[in-house]
């Protein structure tokens, strides 16, 4: 159901990746990041603009302002005429000034503003707004991980690229107006400075480029003392170290890293120390020969002292624009690499339909499997070899095997999570592509064997997935009750309002593993959805609770689908239907009894688990 | 703790991690300081020197004033390359030596953290108080690097009040020299005046702004929490929606951020706008009281240039100083924690008895009528517990979820000290051993234990060196082998890809199995498994199971496990319920006790595994 120009985008994108040249200009990359702050808040692309003006007048008047009160006394001008000057240039000056901190204010009142927005927005689109398989494929990692790195890391690109425009267009008008007035009394001298200036500038980058030469020689070095630090901070780990005494192992560790980290930072602040040493030679070079000429041309009664010093502040001024327009130049140019990712994560091709679907099953929902095959991005081997399934309406389907036999892959190509790479998922008779894809997410319900709290009030945690139902809170009590937690639930005091994460609210309450697991069920019971799928949910459950899920399951899958994913053979006793998966392929298929008489892998499996149970006569 | 000792203290704390530091750091600040004064006297001059000579320039002596305005602009610039060079050799010596001193700062809270007692640790008021530390220290940058940063800025201040006082002093020597007028006195007076009272009002400004700085700062901590503890997974934020409620969230959030930083930016202005106005009219004063002396010969030129450049520098001297001030007393309430944290004592006895060193690792453990609560919570985790194990013998533990099973084995392992009744060894209590050479004798694998991100030796060695042999052999009998044969660097493959990017990922069986060697590398007499093969599927499960005895030999074991199926390995067993043990025995005594606890477990699992027929 992909509209034509879809088809057409997304063609493009597969060229754009495959050729993997430079994508985009610089010049575009900045175009593109403006035009997102324009749509976002106009006023940014007006601050760009707003700071040359101040940045250029405030300077000049002050130091013309010397020059013109250093004229009147040297003519020898009365107090009156002085009080003048004084008078009218400190009132005009105070309120540019006032002018300038207004619109400051203006400014800094917004910043980090769009990069919150940034943010929430590629969070929206990572969990919830493109294919699931992408955040799982390497160079999309890569993509994110720098992108959401660097929004993250408080100096956003896609933000304030504005900045480093404005200060570049700061630095260019002033190296035209300061520029065409020295350049007008002596043009060698202003050649020479633009020369030492830009030789200084040269000499700064020594040791930045000395450590970008050498960073990865030590850059992993760092990444492990961070690591090491960052040890301490996990209880979770301290607990372990502590048991097995290796404080004084790690201490030593820290210093080592800690050492040879400093070594570095010796040789590359060595470079900084020479560089500054030139730049301080530079400089003496620069205001000598300013000296010289202007004291040249004073004598020659060519200028007056206020000139002199009018010009000599011209001298400094001029020196720190064309600083201002390298070291932006270079800014603005990691800025465009850095936009890059942005424009990447944000236009990463997606396979699913996010746009019209048909319409939903209602009742009951068969699966069909047509020759699946499923290779991990950047892995060897297939991980399903030609799945053929048909899961019938409402029935209840046992998946076991062993770790890597593919189970978990299966049910996450039937959630629509990944793609096939060979064959076809039909559900009613339609691919998945052919639904919405949030629409088609919203019949499933699933418990996965990765369990995630997040710092909702209990039961925005348990109804998430449809907090207008009518009556949701008694309904999510019920699901509760079902999954076994809710007398748990109920003995907080908050009850089902108390917040999860003990970290994030004061109050909130941290759930033991097997709590959580209990409280994931609830939410796929909740849920209701037509297809139910559950995978290893009684790890962390004691034998009891595991049984209570057991007796329950012919209740919970009435008029669904379902599919059972456990180690524990126990559970298949209650599923239509057991396949076993082994190597990506399903070599064994029929019911528990079936299967035992056919005394083939199952059966054998069966018996691995079973014989510690069966010695005695447990059972009465 | 004394309110007024905080900055005091922690500052003693940090200059104590490099002493070399701080007093390098300041002569750099003098010289930095001593810059602007040269720089403004020496234009001064040159320009007094110039309009001299431009005043002779009709007549015959202009060489005289030329020889001495080359003598001043050869000083200025030597002077200002020798400034430059003190400060850059400073300033790399400043940088170096503050990296030691953060570095041992680092490692110094690093190793405060890890030598907690264990029930420390586990308090939610010291995670919180650590958690404090950070959140200041990287999101408000508060903490000790703020202190530094306000001390070195006040000692710069008063360096450059100590200059500026006495050149000041020049300025109104000079006026008074100049014969009493009214003019001048009341100029002097107004700029004198005008001076403090942008002071203080600055100083009020910054009271109000600190407010505004605490508000944003209690927001962004909020952000930064709420931003963590919302944060899903791929999976259930489709599923289940969630993301939807969490953009929700954050898109709120954001509205307020934007509410506050404009509030908080619009009063800033209205603040400044005074201040703008006010700290203008002492210039205006100091211009026209130069300009009065200079239009009557009294100062020289190049004054107007001097003057006002020293005053300048003296209200922005005296206003860093009290903002510095004020920055220092607002930063007090963030090193608070910083001081407890580190004056957090460790509480637990540590013990001197020698453990004996006994080959044939006859410890006999007695609990006598043991009881725990936790800190803060209103029921006992373990009631009365009485159990005696022997050398060699092999416990199974079994109970529900939450019946007291771990806190058990953390009474033993001495993480926590028992509330009641004691627990004792070879008939000492326990506490009076020395408390590491007690830890030493168990082995622990608990239900969540932690691998390294470091290679694999060092996890099962626990140690920087390993002996590859006994390594190797060990991963062999937990059933590892074959995945480490594929491994490319052996022992010194990195696990996960935190340290290393190279790292291997492993499974969670893996994991399990490596945390399994590391117990048994160990070699101490007890040995400890909780759920230790919850991960494994049911081969590895039976591998495991097999190989229980050799791999555990001639050592005490506890067992604890919720698939009872793998409790009939053990001498005895002792079932938990509600923080008590309701039976003990062997799994045959047990299961013929048909309203025992440990039948009903037994019987929730093992009814699938029996043939009805």
């Amino acid at each position: 159901m992909r509209t034509k120009s879809g088809t057409k985008t997304e063609a493009i994108n597969k060229v754009r990746f495959k050729t993997g040249k430079r994508k985009y200009s610089r010049i575009g990359s900045i175009l593109w990041a403006l035009r997102k702050l324009w749509r976002l808040d106009p006023h940014f692309i007006f601050f760009i603009f707003f700071a040359v003006p101040f940045a250029i007048v405030f300077p000049l008047a002050t130091s013309y302002f010397s020059k013109v009160l250093l004229d009147a006394l040297g003519r020898g001008a009365s107090f009156a005429e002085l009080a003048g000057i004084v008078l009218c240039f400190t009132v005009g000056l105070v309120l540019l000034d006032i002018l300038r901190a207004f619109m400051n204010t203006r400014c800094t009142a917004r910043n980090y503003y769009p990069t919150c927005v940034y943010i929430t927005e590629m969070m929206a689109l990572l969990y919830a707004g493109m294919d699931y398989e992408n955040t799982e494929k390497q160079d999309f990692q890569k993509i994110a991980h720098y992108a959401i790195r660097n929004a993250g890391s408080g100096d956003c690109s896609l933000e304030f690229v504005w900045r480093d425009l404005s200060g570049f267009l700061v630095a260019l008008v002033g190296i035209g107006t300061y520029g065409s007035l020295l350049g007008a009394l002596d043009p060698l001298l202003f050649t020479v400075v633009l020369l030492v200036s830009f030789l200084s500038y040269f000499a700064t980058r020594w040791q930045p480029r000395y450590y970008e030469k050498h960073k990865h020689e030590f850059e992993k070095e760092s990444r492990k003392l961070g690591y090491l630090k960052g040890l301490s901070g996990d209880f979770a780990v301290s607990k372990d170290i502590k048991l097995y005494g290796m404080e004084p192992w790690l201490d030593v560790m820290v210093e080592d890293y800690q050492g040879y980290l400093r070594m570095w930072e010796k040789k590359c602040s060595l470079r900084g120390l020479l560089a500054s040493i030139l730049a301080g030679l530079l400089s003496f070079v620069q205001n000598g020969a300013a000296y010289i000429v202007l004291i040249g041309s004073l004598l020659q009664g060519r200028m007056t002292v206020g000139d002199f010093v009018f010009y000599f502040g011209l001298v400094g001024s001029i020196a720190g624009f064309l600083r201002g327009i390298l070291v932006n130049m270079a800014k603005l140019s990691t800025r465009a690499e850095q936009i890059n990712y942005y424009r990447d994560f944000y236009s990463y091709p997606n396979k699913r339909n996010y746009g019209k679907g048909c319409t939903l099953p209602r009742g009951k929902v068969k699966i069909e499997l047509r020759d699946v095959w499923y290779r991990y991005d950047g892995a060897q081997e297939d991980t399903l070899k030609g799945i053929n399934l048909t899961i019938e309406e409402g029935e209840s389907l046992a998946l076991v095997g062993q770790n890597g036999a593919g189970k978990t892959t299966l049910i996450k190509l039937i959630c629509g999570f990944y793609q096939p790479t060979r064959g076809e998922i039909l559900v009613n008779g339609r691919t998945i592509e052919e639904y919405n894809i949030n629409e088609y997410y919203s019949m499933i319900s699933a418990v996965f064997q990765e369990i995630k709290p997040v710092a909702f009030p209990i039961f925005e945690f348990v109804a998430s997935s449809d907090l207008t139902r009518e009556n949701a809170r008694e309904e999510a009590i019920q699901a509760m009750k079902k999954a076994g937690i809710w007398e748990k639930i109920e003995s907080l005091e908050h009850g089902m309002d108390t917040h999860l994460m003990k970290g994030i609210y004061d109050d909130g309450v941290d759930l033991s593993g097997g709590e959580m697991q209990k409280l994931v069920l609830a939410r796929a019971i909740y849920k209701d959805g037509g297809i139910l799928i559950l995978d290893e949910p009684t790890a962390a459950l004691d034998p009891i609770a595991e049984n209570n899920l057991y007796l329950q399951y012919r209740a919970l899958t009435r008029d669904k689908t379902s599919i059972y994913i456990s180690h524990r053979f126990a559970s298949t006793r209650f599923c239509d239907r057991i396949l076993l998966l082994e190597n990506g392929c399903i070599t064994e298929s029929g019911t528990h009894d079936e299967l035992m008489a056919r005394n083939g892998r199952y059966a054998y499996l069966f018996g691995v688990q079973a014989q510690y149970y069966k010695e005695g006569e447990a059972y009465a | 703790m004394r309110k007024e000792n905080i900055t005091w203290r922690s500052l003693k704390r940090y200059h104590g991690y490099n002493k070399k530091y701080f007093p390098l750091r300041f002569l750099q600040i003098v010289f930095q300081n001593f810059s602007p004064y040269f720089n403004l006297w020496m234009s001064a001059e040159i320009v007094t020197h110039l309009s001299q000579g431009m005043l002779f320039q009709g007549e015959a002596t202009p060489g005289k004033s030329g020889d001495q305005v080359f003598v001043l602009v050869v000083a200025a610039l030597a002077g200002n390359l020798l400034i430059h060079l003190m400060d850059a050799a400073l300033g790399r010596a400043v940088e170096i030596e503050l990296k030691v001193l953060e570095d041992r700062e680092s490692a110094a809270f690093t190793h405060k953290t890890l030598s907690l007692d264990y029930d420390k640790l586990e308090n939610a008021d010291v995670r919180m108080l650590r958690r404090r530390i950070e959140e200041n220290s990287y999101i408000n940058s508060y903490g000790v690097k703020a202190m530094r940063i306000g001390i070195e800025g006040m000692f710069g201040c008063l360096i450059n009040l100590a200059f500026a006082v006495a050149l000041f002093a020049e300025m109104v020597s000079a006026v008074l020299k100049a014969g009493f007028q009214v003019v001048p006195i009341l100029l002097l007076i107004g700029m004198v005046a005008f001076t403090v009272i942008s002071i203080f009002y600055n100083h009020f400004t910054q009271m109000k702004s600190a407010e505004a700085d605490y508000r944003i700062g209690e927001f962004m901590l909020q952000e930064n929490r709420l931003s963590e503890g919302l944060t899903s997974n791929g999976l259930d934020a489709r599923i289940y929606r969630q993301q939807e409620i969490i953009t929700k969230l954050d898109n709120k959030m954001n509205e307020e951020h934007f509410r506050l930083f404009s509030w908080a930016w619009g009063r800033a202005m209205l603040f400044t706008t005074p201040y703008i106005l006010l700290s203008e009219i002492p210039k205006i004063c100091a211009y026209l009281i130069v300009c009065l002396y200079c239009s009557k010969g009294f100062f020289p030129v190049g004054s107007v240039i001097k003057y006002v450049g020293y005053l300048n520098r003296v209200t922005g001297a005296v206003l860093d100083l009290f903002s510095n001030i004020s920055e220092l007393k607002n930063n007090e309430r963030f090193l608070v924690p910083y001081l407890e944290y580190f004056d957090l004592p460790n509480e637990m006895y540590q013990g001197s008895l020698a453990v004996e060193k006994r080959s044939d690792k006859k410890f006999e453990i007695e609990f006598k009528d043991v009881s725990f609560r936790y800190a803060g919570a209103r029921e006992e985790a373990l009631k009365h517990i009485n159990l005696s194990l022997k050398v060699g013998e092999r416990l199974a533990v079994v109970g529900r979820n939450g019946s007291g099973k771990t806190t058990f084995i953390k009474l033993l392992c001495r993480l926590y000290d028992p509330t009641e009744g004691e627990i004792r060894m070879n008939d000492f209590n326990i506490r009076k051993y020395d408390y590491r050479e007690y830890l030493d004798l168990f082995s622990v694998v608990f239900q969540d234990y932690t691998l390294l991100a470091l290679p694999l030796g060092n996890n099962i060695a626990c140690a920087r060196r390993w002996d590859t042999a006994k390594a190797e052999r060990l991963i062999e009998e937990v059933g590892f082998g074959k995945r480490y044969e594929e491994m490319p660097e052996k022992l010194e493959t990195p696990l996960y890809k935190k340290f290393d990017e190279d790292g291997v990922n492993l499974s969670g069986g893996e994991a399990q199995k490596i945390a399994l060697a590391r117990a048994l590398y160990r070699d101490a007499p007890f040995i400890i498994l909780d759920e230790p093969t919850a991960a494994l599927d049911p081969l590895a499960e039976a591998e495991i199971y097999s190989k229980f005895d050799s791999i555990v030999g001639d050592k005490t074991a506890i067992y604890i496990s919720h698939r009872l199926s793998s409790c009939q390995f053990c001498d005895k067993i002792a079932v938990f319920d509600q923080g008590q043990i309701v039976q003990v025995g062997t799994h045959e005594e047990l299961l013929a006790d048909k309203d025992g606890k440990y039948y009903e477990l037994w019987n929730a699992q093992a009814q699938y595994y029996v043939n009805r027929a």
